[in-house]
């Protein structure tokens, strides 16, 4: 079953879960786009940058599908 | 005895205390611009923060005029509103490049967002934005304007002054190590060092001559001379540079032998630059440069080949230019120094050199410059609720703007002085102000946070976390008229910081990639495309002028030969270790410095082709420079797709081959007029041609050499 989506909150602060996903969809993909520059495997895309984007986005809705819920 | 670093922060904070405490005491709303003012504009000499202070001033002013008249050209068109703003900013940015008085573009572009975005949603407050800008920015120059000169007054003119002395020096002992050289002496590597030191401090000249003419009445009144000075020790850096560059061609020549009055313009020249070291520590001249006359002596010179004539008569004209040059500049200082009698005429100033073509690196820096800003201006307009906004659109055009003039700092540089500068304010905003009553309180609090953060981030290594903490200080505290308080200010900074660095991340790598490892490699292609174009314009009728657009075409090249390989220098230090592998920095600088060679090397070919276009004796070496041309263009194109694809010793072999073929066509046409006796003069133009081909292609056998050290292979390889 899908988590439900709900809002974070730090102290009073609030922060929806969309921001919460994409945080950690962006941390997933900067250690993804580390381990592919360490092992050389970057050499095999075309545009990094594009891919990373990618990869970013594909992590968020993972995330924000499976574990956060948006 | 107090500290210099103690001075320039007292100063630097007494300077916001009063402008904040004339602010507040006129109701004048958003004084924090008043002390970006005094924040950016605070430096260390009096000449350097009035330059600044008169730029940003003059700056802000024609930005608050332009956003007005964008605002007014364009009511209720919001696209056509931003494409024109985008045009202006698009436009100073350009402009920010290759002069001193960058500044003033600088503030004219982000004044136009501040006047026009920051009053919105309201429009009819632009007006009173654009007014108060102006003037809050005025209040600030003259508020620390008269605090630099009226405590401790530290004035520019000992840095400029220091500065001429020192180049001078350099200069000297240079043309010392030389001329050493060349009568015979071993190579001398101290003399690396020296151009190095020469080179740096004169690059600087401008900037300090800018400051020192302002705060010191005696450089102001012959700043034009002055001007011309700096343009003649730099004339003077160059040819020395270029006869450096030619003396692998000298090795097996006794210069001595074949160029007369070696030895007297030894001396008379090092006796000019001595009384002109003199002239610099108000010392009169004792001596009037004497004219030295360099000659070949012709009776020896049959020895040599053709290729040795061509080096010896190279060598002379730059003796010969240097012997000149340093007349000239006698002359100037002579004159700036007083040291004249009024019926001496006043040294000629030079004209200003041409300003350079277009360049295609600052137009990617300003395509980067109006994507960062149309994204914001987007984020703006679409992302509801997106916190403080109009901040993102400023606060983006700045960033990205300094980037401009540095495009080697990546954007993410920028995130711990920003965070930096939001945990300082925060402090303050959160747990200090809010006690506080009355100005007195308020301004003791103003001035230790400005005074600590100046005096502990004094270091040049710490001015982004110095001006992020003061900048960020001020706009947390947000200090006003009508103070408030709420933790959402803290808040929505802290979200705005990161929004700002992430948008700016993305334009690091679209639509130009800005990472070090492309930008090298784009500029080595450029540049060698670049001598393709120059070697190519030989192809052109040799009896016929060039048309406008071929000029402007040759200049636009030759452009970017001489300055790609100051603008690889930069990148070089930028490469990531990753991007290197096996290879290391050294041999990239070493590669670089070949690419110097090579792109003077191609200036003295340009000139020599220029000026035989006339000799009628060249027409019969046509075809062999084509033919030469031909090849080396081959090689060029080759090393465009790809510069490690040189094999060394068959490029050797090629050109040699060709250099051979020319030689032997210059024999030919020179025999018929060594035989009637006529004089050198008929073969000055097709020896200077000739030493400027074997001069290239020495240099671009040396590049293919230092070439084949790089790991190519790891420099193109795809990176996130």
């Amino acid at each position: 079953m899908r988590p439900m989506p709900h809002e974070f909150a730090i102290g009073e602060v609030f922060m929806p879960p969309l921001l919460v996903a994409g945080f950690l969809g962006l941390l997933a993909a900067v250690v993804t786009v580390h381990l592919l520059n360490r092992y050389r495997l970057s050499r095999f895309f075309f545009y990094p940058p594009l891919v990373f984007l990618a990869l970013i986005v594909i992590y968020t809705v993972l995330i924000g599908t499976f574990i956060v819920g948006v | 005895m107090i500290s210099d670093k103690a001075k320039n922060s007292f100063k630097l904070s007494l300077a916001m205390v009063i402008t904040y405490a004339v602010a507040l005491s006129q109701g004048w709303g958003t004084p924090f611009w008043a002390g970006f003012a005094v924040t950016f504009c605070g430096l260390t000499t009096v000449g350097d923060s009035l330059n600044k202070g008169l730029l940003r001033v003059f700056g802000t002013l024609f930005g608050a005029a332009a956003g007005l008249a964008l605002l007014a050209m364009f009511p209720q068109d919001r696209w056509s509103f931003m494409t024109a703003m985008s045009i202006f900013i698009a436009f100073c940015t350009y402009m920010m490049g290759g002069t001193t008085r960058w500044y003033f573009w600088f503030m004219a572009a982000i004044t136009v967002p501040i006047v026009t975005v920051t009053a919105e949603p309201d429009a009819i407050y632009n007006f009173n934005r654009a007014i108060l800008r102006s003037q809050q920015t005025t209040l600030g120059i003259v508020v620390y304007s008269l605090v630099s000169v009226l405590i401790w007054p530290v004035s520019s003119r000992g840095a400029f002054d220091g500065a001429v002395r020192k180049v001078i020096g350099n200069q000297r002992r240079l043309f010392t190590h030389y001329m050493a050289h060349l009568l015979g002496a071993p190579d001398d590597k101290s003399s690396v060092q020296l151009r190095i030191e020469a080179t740096r401090t004169l690059g600087g000249l401008g900037a300090l001559l800018d400051h020192a003419e302002l705060d010191t009445l005696e450089i102001w009144e012959v700043r034009r001379q002055w001007r011309g000075f700096v343009a003649q020790m730099t004339g003077l850096q160059d040819t020395m540079e270029c006869w450096r560059q030619m003396f692998q061609e000298l090795e097996e020549i006794n210069a001595q032998r074949f160029i007369k009055a070696l030895p007297e313009i030894d001396a008379e020249v090092g006796n000019r630059f001595a009384a002109i070291e003199g002239m610099l520590d108000d010392q009169a001249p004792a001596l009037q440069p004497t004219e030295v006359a360099l000659e070949v002596d012709r009776t020896h010179l049959s020895e040599l080949s053709h290729f040795q004539r061509s080096a010896v008569l190279l060598a002379v004209s730059y003796l010969t230019r240097i012997e000149q040059e340093t007349r000239t500049l006698f002359d100037s200082i002579r004159y700036i120094r007083g040291f004249t009698s009024p019926n001496d005429p006043k040294p000629v100033v030079d004209a200003a050199a041409a300003r350079a073509p277009l360049d295609p690196d600052r137009f990617a820096g300003v395509l980067r410059v109006t994507a960062v800003l149309w994204l914001n201006l987007l984020l703006y307009i679409y992302v509801p609720d997106l916190p403080v906004a109009s901040a993102l659109v400023i606060l983006g055009t700045v960033i990205v703007m300094l980037q401009f003039l540095h495009p080697q700092a990546s954007s993410k540089v920028f995130l711990r002085p920003l965070m930096f500068g939001l945990v300082v304010g925060s402090v303050a905003y959160i747990f200090i102000m809010p006690h506080l009553s009355g100005y007195l309180e308020l301004g003791t609090m103003i001035f230790a946070f400005i005074f600590g953060l100046t005096y502990i981030l004094h270091s040049p290594r710490q001015i982004p976390f110095k001006f992020m903490g003061v900048a960020l200080f001020m706009v947390t505290t947000s200090i006003d008229v009508h103070q408030h308080y709420s933790f959402l200010t803290v808040a929505n900074l802290a979200v705005f910081v990161l929004i700002l660095v992430g948008s700016l991340l993305v334009w690091d790598h679209f639509p130009i990639s800005f990472r070090a490892e492309d930008r090298f490699q784009a500029i080595l292609n450029r540049f060698f495309r670049s001598c393709e174009f120059l070697l190519s314009t030989a192809e052109c009728p040799w009896d016929r002028l060039p048309s406008r657009l071929q000029d402007w075409r040759t200049a636009f090249h030759l452009n970017e030969v001489a300055l790609s390989p100051q603008k690889l220098a930069g990148w070089v230090h930028a490469l990531p270790a990753a991007a290197l592998g096996n290879t290391t920095p050294a041999q990239v600088q070493d590669l670089v410095t070949s690419l110097q060679a090579i792109s003077y090397r191609m200036n003295a070919l340009v000139r020599a082709q220029a000026a035989s276009r006339s000799d009628s004796n060249i027409g019969q070496l046509v075809e062999a420079i084509r033919s030469w041309g031909a090849g080396v263009q081959k090689i060029f194109r080759r090393l465009a797709a790809g510069p490690g694809s040189g094999e060394y010793a068959g490029f050797q072999s090629q050109l040699d081959a060709k250099l051979a073929r020319l030689e032997a066509r210059i024999e030919g046409a020179l025999e018929p007029a060594d035989d009637r006796g006529a004089s050198a003069e008929a073969g000055r133009n097709m020896y200077r041609l000739l030493g400027s081909y074997r001069g290239l292609s020495e240099a671009l056998v040396n590049f293919i050499k230092q070439a084949a050290a790089i790991d190519w292979t790891r420099l193109r390889e795809e990176r996130f």
